[in-house]
């Protein structure tokens, strides 16, 4: 088990900024998302994480205390830019990865063979990477990543390449590895994976953090009293029983006299007053608040930042 | 430490293991044999005979003259012809040459050969040998002097360069360490090339298959680096070696069909001189007691472990001098294309130190061979020609001279690979950016 903190952490390269006093916190057992759009420099900080760079400033910490060279085995990393010697054979390059990591050869042998199993690639062990197709060289890229059983995950984009029948399977993969106790931490432009699996994210643009919390908790942040109502009856009878406190946003005429509207509290009204309001009128059948998606948060949010910054 | 070990042997299994590396490893010596065996085989067969026709436009022949004593070589076939021959005469004869002797040529110091097809210098040694054979015996009984007298005072010196601080023994013409030297200073020249260029070749490999940033989360770039460059010495090693050892298996199995030819250089020379011809250069060696003479002397004063010991010193030092350099070289490029601007000042100085080497022989301890044995950069191929001068006994180990190119080397390894690594460590991360020289010193500046 643990828990990542990486803490005011700049970097800067001669003609930008890649971070500006980061700070992100991965509590352990959890799945993080880091999300950000592209050059806002989630490559630079996985690579800080991963000591492959260093940062000007800050530190990262694991399990409270700083990083170092020795820790690499408890992390696996999935690079963005990630590939495979193409010559070699399949089996015999996924131990030769484990073995950098510190496994033996006849205990990534063992647990190699399981992993392909799982991931139906076993009659591949003795063929050569440049036979692989694009998907498959993906799946055992991933399963060399997290074979030595690391605490710390880092992948950065592991939906990318993925057709969406592998994209789940790793997806569940991925939870599953969170469940017997790993550490994830993920960058993904795939807004709906965030929202499926992740339990934190940070967002980041320019090198700032300018979003970050419980995936739940920002969405209910962003939440803008917006309801959507499902009713039977005349549209014309529902707006005219709204009265100043709300905001028509929508209407939808559906089959058999089915309506559906999207209404905005005003001046603090709550759903009771709405449904007070309207039940004279129509026949009420379903009310749910509209939470906005990760994408909208995300574009919304690198907007109204754009727009502050210029 | 067991993470570099990994990498080696990976760079070295793969690389040996690869189709290339045993056509190469078989294909070296039998191309090396080849052309040798090709070369004895052109000399041998390939040369024509020649009809040499000696008229005697005066009637020399059997009167006042006994000039009838030619001995044929497998090259040279003599003829007489009593009277003249004239030009037209000689064209449409079946001879290739012809030697008119006159009564004046055999008291002057040059004679005319005509030909159809000028004569190989061997062939003209073997007919000058036998007119010389003849006129002296017609001066001899012109003066009324026996072949045992002139003989006995005929004196011919063969001037040996003997080194004042060794007087005492027997000594060998120094030109040969000068040729041992330049042949290791060769290979030394060429492994450097070869397998370079092959480190190089596997940094672009792993940069444009993307596989660097997966190995570098759990390796440092330096440890990938050395690694590589290290496995690849080792692979230029084992073809090295195997190179020795299948050249000496075919060199003996071509020695059974060649004959002695191949292996003992006075026999092919005497071949191709013809036997009288091979017998003169022998005796101007004073006979064949004193070939063998020095050859034990040769091999008695040639400090085997001191050559072999410089050898694998600068071969490796040498090696790993330049292939940090490949290194980074690979490591900033998309594709091979690119690298040309960066490869010349990596050849520049490996060029000017074999042409350095190659004047060593005229001025062996001069300024420049002096200076360009102690820079890393040239100390390789150079050292060479002094190690072969020292390690066969012409010269005096000069330690002070050695140590300190040594320790030049030293440094300049770990200079240059210092260099590299800041170079390689940012270069593989580096995609889609033309880098010119400007963005190298950047890249240097980095931490």
């Amino acid at each position: 088990m643990a828990e990542l903190r990486a803490e005011n952490i700049h970097k800067r390269y001669r003609d930008h900024r890649a971070l500006d006093d980061v700070s992100i916190t991965v509590p352990e057992r959890s799945i993080f998302g880091l999300l950000g759009p592209n050059g806002a420099g989630k490559t630079s900080l996985i690579r800080i994480i991963n000591q492959i760079t260093g940062p000007d400033e800050g530190r990262v910490l694991i399990n409270g205390r700083p990083l170092k060279r020795e820790d690499i085995s408890m992390i696996g990393y999935l690079p963005e830019e990630r590939g495979l010697y193409k010559k070699m054979k399949v089996g015999e390059q996924a131990i030769y990865l484990a073995r950098l990591k510190g496994m033996s050869q006849s205990e990534s042998k063992k647990k190699l063979r399981t992993w392909f199993e799982r991931f139906e690639i076993l009659e591949w062990w003795s063929k050569p990477v440049e036979d692989l197709s694009k998907g498959m060289a993906q799946k055992v890229q991933f399963i060399t990543t997290v074979l030595h059983e690391p605490e710390l995950l880092i992948l950065d984009e592991p939906f990318s390449g993925f057709d969406p029948i592998n994209a789940e399977l790793i997806k569940t993969e991925i939870l599953r590895l969170r469940d017997e106790g790993a550490t994830v931490m993920l960058s993904t432009h795939n807004m709906g994976s965030v929202e499926e699996i992740c339990d934190d994210m940070a967002l980041i643009d320019k090198g700032k953090v300018i979003l970050e919390g419980k995936v739940k908790e920002v969405k209910t942040r962003f939440k803008e009293d917006v309801y959507d109502i499902h009713f039977k009856g005349e549209m014309l009878g529902f707006t005219n029983a709204l009265w100043t406190g709300f905001e028509l946003l929508e209407k939808e005429a559906r089959e058999q006299g089915h309506m559906r509207a999207r209404v905005r509290m005003l001046d603090g009204h709550s759903v009771n007053d709405l449904l007070s309001a309207v039940i004279p009128h129509v026949k009420v059948n379903q009310l749910t608040e509209v939470i906005p998606s990760m994408n909208d948060i995300f574009i919304r949010t690198v907007k109204k930042e754009k727009i502050t910054h210029g | 430490m067991d993470k570099v070990w990994l990498i080696i042997s990976r760079e070295y299994s793969t690389r040996v293991r690869k189709r290339s590396f045993l056509i190469m490893t078989l294909l070296g010596p039998l191309i090396f044999v080849g052309f040798m065996a090709a070369a004895v085989y052109l000399t041998q067969n390939d040369e024509k005979s020649y009809e040499v026709v000696i008229t005697d436009p005066e009637g020399l022949f059997g009167k006042v003259l006994f000039i009838n004593e030619f001995e044929d070589s497998p090259m040279v076939h003599f003829h007489l012809q009593e009277g003249a021959m004239g030009d037209q005469a000689f064209k449409d004869s079946p001879y290739d040459l012809k030697v008119d002797v006159v009564p004046e040529a055999i008291y002057a110091q040059n004679l005319n050969v005509f030909y159809k097809e000028h004569p190989s210098f061997s062939v003209q040694k073997h007919i000058s040998a036998q007119l010389e054979q003849n006129f002296e015996k017609v001066k001899l009984a012109e003066n009324n002097v026996s072949r045992d007298t002139y003989e006995s005072i005929k004196t011919k010196i063969n001037l040996r360069p003997l080194d004042i601080e060794k007087t005492d023994s027997a000594q060998v013409d120094p030109e040969i360490g000068f040729v041992v030297g330049l042949a290791l200073a060769m290979i030394i020249y060429i492994f450097i090339f070869l397998y370079g260029a092959q480190v190089m070749r596997g940094v672009m490999e792993e940069k444009s298959s993307r596989i660097v940033e997966v190995i570098i989360s759990s390796v440092r770039p330096f440890q990938l680096m050395l690694g590589k460059i290290v496995g690849v010495a080792a692979v230029g090693l084992t073809q090295f070696l195997l190179w020795i050892a299948l050249s000496t298996a075919l060199f003996s199995a071509a020695q059974l069909f060649f004959g002695d030819a191949i292996a003992d250089p006075s026999a092919l020379i005497g071949q191709q001189m013809g036997a009288d011809a091979a017998k003169e250069m022998q005796a101007e060696m004073s006979g064949s007691n004193e070939f063998m003479q020095q050859f034990f002397l040769l091999y008695h004063q040639t400090n085997v472990p001191f050559i072999l010991g410089m050898f694998l010193f600068y071969f490796l030092g040498g090696y790993l001098l330049y292939g940090s350099l490949f290194a980074a070289v690979g490591s900033a490029v998309d594709s091979e294309s690119d690298t040309q601007q960066f490869m010349i000042p990596l050849v520049m100085p490996l060029v000017f130190a074999f042409i350095v080497a190659e004047t060593a022989i005229t001025n062996p301890d001069g300024t420049a061979v002096f200076w360009t044995s102690i820079i890393p950069f040239t100390s390789p191929v150079v050292m060479m020609i002094k190690v072969g001068m020292m390690g066969m006994g012409f010269q005096e180990i000069d330690y002070l001279t050695i140590i300190t190119s040594m320790v030049f080397l030293v440094l300049g390894f770990i200079g240059t690979t210092w260099l590299a690594a800041r170079i390689y460590r940012v270069g593989i991360l580096m995609y889609g950016k033309k880098v010119s020289y400007k963005e190298l010193w950047k890249w240097l500046r980095y931490y």
